[in-house]
């Protein structure tokens, strides 16, 4: 048990637990057939609100991290507007630069510290740990603070990660996610249909926005420290990686592709510099055998059937 | 009194003018036709009058009230839909998903589903292949499938744009079979077609068009006696 609650360990579960809402505010705008890049961005734009916000204002970390997700909302309104009526690579293209954009103010303002950096920001695993030795758990379990407050951190994310892929997934499965399919795969028919395009367009971007900034939060008092650079495109690339090789068309597709490009180069550490060779080689052969992604439409309608049946089984073994 | 009026429409794609100045009318519960050769400007036509270009000059009137500038969605809360030519129906989405995306703006759940009922009994075919994948469906079946999504949104007006292009002698027998019950169950039918012989057959009044302007017009009846006729949809000499 103590070898697997370590630091370490934690520490890579809260960043896929960040990586896989990021991937997921990829997928989110995919859904309707826009390819948006702008997440870095409102990442940042998250990030430095959150920050700024409980640092010098002394918000409690719950509304900054709210308001941060708030805030990348209102800039993707402002954003999206002239941008959603863009298609495809031009999309991509002018989202990217809103991204660099961003980076750019964030480099020369005064208040998110330029190229230095913001330091300091409270970490939530400590208020985690501060409230869990208030009400005596800490000591309940003999445990010590610092891996109690990065477990309670992963039990928060984690529930926080699920809270928000339960939410997508109702959404697909509502009236909205049939609007977001048929967008998706003919945005002529679908208008033809009755369907308004622009708004449902801005609704995944926005929703993509408002996650985007969340993650930034989370990444903000995750690690205490951010600066312009942990937010260039690299970051936008990572998701979009995620998202691609997990597969592109379900939303497990981004959960999985989170979880194995992060924890996979994390268990690699030992190999050193060959590590980012082994990265691009498992890219080049996914991509080869499965251009869809690991998960396609098709394996998780036969993986459905399949887990249906079994349960059907057991049910009928158990009688 | 007209349904559909088109005032002096002028579209163009860039410098290129597709209409020139067209007009028309269509008057409530007739069938009305618009005949051509390839490029003449039929389908500009009726993407112009479904919003999803903007005329440079002229209106486009429904029931009595200009539409030029809406969005298709308004377009089609105002009850007006259009079966876009090629068969635009949602490859990805089975065959139930695609007719239930033209309820979209329907809200009367019951009336939803006795409708749903009636096109599956008129075409039987789509209901056995209700959970498969539009994009597998033979083209007459998609064109099928296309229309019953647009009868979904039980449209007032319905705009028919070659529905019988590219398909089987027998199949087109069936289209312009269904065209013709739909206009008798009470809706206005405006429908564009290069399968002139049919389209005349079936329409009450017909306009010919040429190069982006109307070069002639009148009870489908005379259209189809006149000895010009065949020659201009066919985009040779007047």
């Amino acid at each position: 048990m103590e070898d697997i609650l370590n630091g370490y360990v934690l520490q890579v579960v809260i960043f896929v637990c960040i990586n896989i809402i990021l991937a997921m505010t990829i997928y989110m705008t995919l859904c309707t057939g826009l390819l948006s890049l702008g997440n870095a961005g409102f990442m940042s734009l998250g990030a430095y609100t959150s920050a700024i916000l409980t640092v010098q204002y002394n918000l409690p970390m719950p509304l900054g991290i709210l308001a941060g997700g708030v805030v990348a909302m209102i800039v993707g309104l402002i954003i999206g507007l002239p941008t959603t009526r863009l298609r495809g690579l031009y999309l991509a293209i002018a989202t990217l630069g809103f991204g660099e954009v961003v980076r750019v103010i964030a480099l020369n303002l005064d208040i998110t510290h330029g190229a230095l950096g913001f330091s300091g920001i409270p970490s939530m695993a400590n208020s985690l740990s501060d409230l869990a030795g208030n009400m005596g758990i800490t000591d309940a379990l003999s445990m010590d603070s610092q891996t109690m407050g990065s477990l309670l951190m992963c039990i928060v994310l984690i529930i926080l990660t699920a809270v928000i892929v339960c939410f997508w997934n109702a959404l697909e499965h509502s009236r909205i996610g049939r609007a977001f399919k048929a967008i998706k795969a003919d945005e002529y028919a679908a208008s033809l249909s009755g369907i308004h395009v622009v708004y449902y367009k801005m609704m995944a971007f926005l929703f993509s926005a408002f996650f985007a900034g969340v993650a930034g939060a989370l990444y903000a008092h995750a690690t205490f420290f951010i600066s312009p650079t942990d937010f260039t495109w690299h970051k936008v690339v990572d998701a979009l990686l995620y998202t691609v090789f997990g597969g592109s068309n379900v939303l497990w597709g981004s959960v999985l592709g989170a979880s194995i490009l992060t924890i996979v180069p994390e268990s690699l550490r030992a190999l050193a510099e060959y590590r980012d060779i082994i990265y691009g080689v498992m890219l080049v052969v996914l991509m080869d055998f499965r251009p869809d992604g690991i998960l396609t439409v098709q394996t998780v309608k036969n993986l459905a059937r399949r887990f249906h049946r079994k349960s059907a089984a057991a049910e009928k073994g158990g009688r | 009194m007209a349904l559909l009026e088109l005032k002096n429409v002028v579209a163009s794609y860039g410098n290129i003018n597709a209409l020139k100045g067209i007009s028309l009318s269509v008057p409530e519960g007739k069938i009305v036709t618009l005949i051509g050769a390839n490029g003449a400007g039929k389908s500009t036509t009726m993407r112009t009058i479904m919003g999803l270009m903007k005329p440079k000059e002229g209106d486009v009137l429904f029931k009595g009230k200009s539409i030029v500038g809406m969005y298709p969605n308004e377009i089609v809360s105002h009850g007006m839909v259009l079966v876009p030519e090629g068969r635009q129906i949602l490859q990805n989405m089975t065959v139930l998903e695609n007719l239930q995306m033209g309820a979209y703006q329907r809200r009367d759940k019951a009336e939803m589903a006795k409708d749903m009922k009636h096109i599956f009994e008129r075409f039987p075919r789509l209901k056995e292949r209700q959970n498969q994948y539009g994009g597998t469906l033979s083209g007459g079946e998609q064109q099928m499938l296309a229309i019953g999504r647009a009868m979904m949104a039980r449209p007032e007006m319905l705009l028919l744009d070659e529905p019988s292009m590219g398909l089987a002698p027998l199949f087109i027998q069936e289209i312009f079979d269904v065209i013709e019950e739909i206009n008798k169950a009470g809706t206005t039918v405006f429908l564009v077609e290069q399968n002139a012989r049919k389209a005349l057959r079936i329409a009450d009044y017909a306009y010919v068009m040429e190069t982006g302007k109307i070069v002639m017009q009148g009870p489908a009846a005379e259209i189809a006696s006149d000895p010009n006729v065949m020659a201009a949809y066919l985009g040779g000499r007047k």
